[in-house]
């Protein structure tokens, strides 16, 4: 509905190109998107860290109804996915046939088209997985 | 005029990328009434790489990138230069570069360009990547061709324009690099034999004015040219990658130049993924590293129209053996491969008025 | 701190109301529920709304909505927690009243949705989830359900035939409630067959879009005593919320704040899930809905569908849930649905024709939730 907020998403650049997490000094809590004060131990001591880049499917959906401005790509199956290091993220499964999709797949991160604000509006870019292959 | 650095320059890394998904040829001739078999033979052309619908020439270019890094293994922070060589660059006015140089982690103290030459782009930013780094300016440069390449519907071009990208890191030549780029040459002219011009879609060219005062002018001039300067002939070149807008092209232009099939077929992709343009020749050069062993020779010619050519004399080095299985190879990309049909290219490519983008 | 009693109930039918604006629908329900109360002096309002904003292109809802009630100038403040914003506005009445600050308070919630098309709803709802990490990746509130319900599927083994019983369950409830949007019944075939919107959710699996009001009249339980003879008490209530990003949880499958929302009511009503005689659930999708009778206590973990299939929750079963018709039939006015079921429990608990059950339950719960068990609050109703 409203259009893309360029700063809003701008901000996320280090997330969404590159997996910036946040981790626990205190407990070793890792956070995605990153936090400045750990849940678990209440720590106000993380350090950034990067997300490793593979991970297995824990659970999917395939979107066929797809939200305005997602039309294009519908079907497309999003997925949770649990990474090396046990960190979750959702994210789109691309360049995947749906009937292919299982829970336990290994997938990749790629850089992808996320958000196309239109034919006047800007290209966010971001992660999304892929079957490793 | 020749190109030689003063201080040798070599590729510490390398990378291509292709799209998953091919559109055969046979899927556009049915919709246009045209022979396919005329593309496949006359053209050599079997089928195209199509990127999906959430790929462009940045996303291309990332993951390119992303494999010579991997192959490097250099601190992205070191490198002082990324160029991105297109013609179907997402934006007209907003730089690929930036985005490719964020996703790698190299921002931001390098510099950023956006370069365009037709289907030559590419091999610009080696060379600009070789001075740059010869001089000292920067400690590493990275060069990239990448493309989505627009054919008009039902034009010769739609059967060929292909997507896909390849990315050398450029280094002082040492022993990480896994081959040297001894010298470089460039032609050009002023020969419009295709262009696109602002704000329209699709590219418009000059059907047989495209051959032999453009494409072979220029890439029979560079290559001659600089094995005059080098004092070569064919037969010291193992391997020999030339642009490739159809099959044909290259092994005539081969053969009038005096090389044989066997050293231009591993570069030769065009049969299996179609014309990418501004990645044709990086992905031969990419497929030709992938399997050269040390000591190979290599002669690299690319062709932009417009018209000019740049023509580059390699040598492989030891360190390619070590570094060639850190990331997936042209092979496995061209491997990799999921057949389209014609409306959902389309629908991808965003051509259907009143649809969804 | 006050006990605090229910003393009037208002509530609309919830349909498409192409013909009647939010004002009207609104007021509807209010007028109702005063009447309904014997029209006392109402002293300040909460509303339960989640999205006028994008539907209606108006904030400040509360003042026009109290206005166009004939409810002049008393303080009106517009609740928001998304989808559980009715159950968030029945507890601001709630405190309002037990703090003693006001004897007679209005509690209502409504929402407008007709006013756009599909796909417009599909993301205005889709605004209560975390944007730049989910929504910007093409994830809808179905498409969250569906990752939550293809999970419970693969670590319980339960069927999506199981889990649509709950859809079948409440299409049977709702035919006999007036206020239902979607009063007929359904056979499990045709919800399996329905069309997918995000596999493995079909459409049978999601609540429809409709307009609804409704509205509850709150007052301290002395004065109630004198004004009814059955005054239905808020003997308990809880709230909690969770991460709004699906993968900031540990367990996607622990839908925490349902359990800690219920902990919090059952002990303030001091009773235990057992002690519960009649449900009103908030079942979105029927995912969460079988993952709210988990974590409310009336089924073990992995085990909501195999009671619902030997009828342990039907309307004439050991503890009738969602005997509304739940939000699959009943409806989904987003901000109105927490008031919508509170109401229903007091209907019931009160042994009213319209949501009558065979039994006289003393003790009742609604329980309602945002998103993904982003925030859930329970109400536990007692008759008196």
């Amino acid at each position: 509905m409203s259009d893309l907020r360029v700063p809003k998403l701008w901000r996320e650049i280090p997330q969404h190109y590159r997996l910036e997490a946040s981790k626990c000094l205190s407990c070793g809590r890792i956070y995605f998107p990153p936090k400045t004060i750990c849940n678990n131990c209440k720590s106000k001591n993380l350090e950034k860290t990067a997300l490793p880049r593979k991970g297995v499917i824990e659970t999917f959906t395939i979107i066929r109804n797809a939200p305005s401005k997602y039309e294009l790509y519908a079907p497309y199956a999003i997925a949770i996915v649990k990474l090396e290091n046990d960190v979750k993220i959702l994210a789109q499964i691309t360049d995947c046939e749906p009937a292919k999709l299982q829970i336990g797949m290994p997938v990749e991160a790629v850089i992808r088209r996320l958000y196309d604000d239109g034919e006047n509006g800007v290209i966010h870019y971001g992660f999304k997985f892929r079957p490793v292959f | 005029m020749i190109m030689k650095p003063n201080h040798k320059v070599g590729i510490i890394g390398w990378g291509g990328y292709i799209p998953k998904y091919r559109l055969p040829v046979e899927n556009i001739s049915r919709i246009w009434g045209k022979d396919a078999e005329r593309y496949k033979e006359g053209l050599m052309i079997n089928e195209k790489a199509v990127a999906g619908p959430d790929e462009d020439t940045t996303t291309i270019a990332i993951e390119a990138a992303q494999n010579a890094l991997k192959r490097a293994q250099i601190n992205p922070k070191d490198i002082g230069a990324v160029f991105v060589g297109s013609e179907s660059k997402p934006y007209a006015v907003k730089p690929t570069g930036t985005i490719v140089a964020e996703a790698l982690g190299a921002t931001p103290n390098l510099l950023a360009a956006d370069l365009e030459f037709a289907c030559k782009a590419g091999t610009e930013g080696l060379q600009c990547c070789m001075g740059l780094v010869s001089s000292g300016m920067i400690k590493y440069g990275l060069a990239i061709g990448a493309d989505v390449a627009q054919g008009a519907p039902g034009d010769d071009l739609e059967f060929a324009a292909a997507s896909g990208g390849a990315a050398f890191l450029i280094s002082r030549d040492n022993e990480d690099c896994v081959a040297t780029i001894e010298a470089s040459y460039s032609y050009v002219t002023d020969t419009p034999d295709f262009w696109r011009r602002a704000e329209k879609p699709f590219p418009q060219h000059g059907e047989a004015f495209t051959g032999k005062p453009a494409y072979f002018h220029h890439i029979e001039s560079a290559a001659r040219n600089l094995m005059a300067e080098l004092d070569k002939k064919p037969s010291d070149f193992k391997y020999a990658v030339f642009h490739q807008p159809n099959g044909k092209f290259p092994i005539r232009v081969a053969k009038t130049l005096g090389f044989t099939t066997a050293q231009i077929a591993p570069g030769l992709l065009v049969s299996n993924i179609g014309n990418t343009y501004s990645a044709a020749v990086p992905l031969g050069l990419s497929a030709v590293l992938d399997i050269a062993a040390p000591g190979d020779e290599i002669l690299v010619v690319s062709y932009g129209s417009g018209a000019g050519s740049d023509a580059f004399y390699i040598t492989v080095k030891d360190a390619i053996e070590e570094k060639r299985d850190r990331c997936l190879k042209i092979k496995e990309y061209i491997l990799r491969r999921q057949q389209v049909g014609y409306k959902c290219y389309i629908k991808w490519r965003r051509h259907i008025i009143g649809q969804p983008r | 701190m006050r006990d605090v009693a229910i003393i009037g109930v208002g509530l609309t039918k919830i349909d498409l109301h192409f013909d009647k604006s939010i004002r009207e629908i609104f007021k509807e329900a209010v007028s109702k529920a005063l009447d309904d109360a014997f029209n006392p002096v109402i002293e300040s309002a909460y509303i339960g709304n989640m999205a006028a904003d994008e539907f209606n292109n108006q904030k400040n809802i509360s003042s026009l909505l109290i206005d166009f009630s004939g409810l002049n100038n008393i303080p009106a403040t517009r609740i928001e927690t998304g989808e559980s914003s009715g159950g968030s506005a029945l507890i601001a009445g709630f405190n309002d009243v037990a703090s003693g600050l006001h004897d007679f308070v209005l509690v209502g919630g409504v929402e407008k949705m007709s006013e756009v098309v599909s796909t417009e709803a599909e993301s205005i709802i889709s605004l209560g989830m975390f944007h730049e990490y989910e929504t910007i990746q093409g994830l809808s509130p179905e498409g969250a359900a569906a990752l939550i319900m293809r999970l419970y599927m693969h670590k319980y083994n339960v069927k999506d035939e199981d889990i649509a019983l709950l859809a079948q369950q409440d299409h049977k409830n709702a035919v006999s409630n007036p206020y239902a949007q979607l009063r007929f019944e359904v056979t499990l075939e045709s919800i399996l067959k329905a069309r997918s919107i995000a596999d493995p959710i079909t459409l049978m699996h999601c609540a429809p879009i409709g307009d609804g009001a409704a509205a509850l009249i709150l007052c301290p339980m002395e004065e109630a005593k004198k004004i009814t003879d059955t005054p239905i008490q808020i003997a308990g209530i809880g709230q909690a919320s969770d991460a709004l990003g699906l993968t900031q949880r540990d367990d996607l499958l622990d839908f925490k704040s349902i359990r800690l929302a219920a902990e919090k009511a059952y002990k303030m009503a001091k009773i235990k899930p057992e002690d519960v005689q009649v449900a009103e659930i908030f079942d979105s999708y029927t995912i969460y809905g079988l993952l709210a009778l988990e974590e409310l206590g009336f089924a073990q973990r992995g085990e909501a569908a195999a009671m619902l299939k030997n009828g342990f929750f039907s309307k004439n079963g050991v503890k009738p849930v969602n005997i509304s018709g739940g939000l699959k039939a009943r409806g989904h006015p987003i901000g109105a649905t927490g008031v919508y079921q509170t109401a229903e429990i007091a209907l019931t608990l009160r042994g009213d024709a319209q949501l009558k059950i065979d039994s006289t339950p003393e003790v009742g719960l609604a329980q309602t939730l945002s998103g993904a068990g982003v925030n859930s609050t329970v109400q536990i109703l007692r008759r008196v």
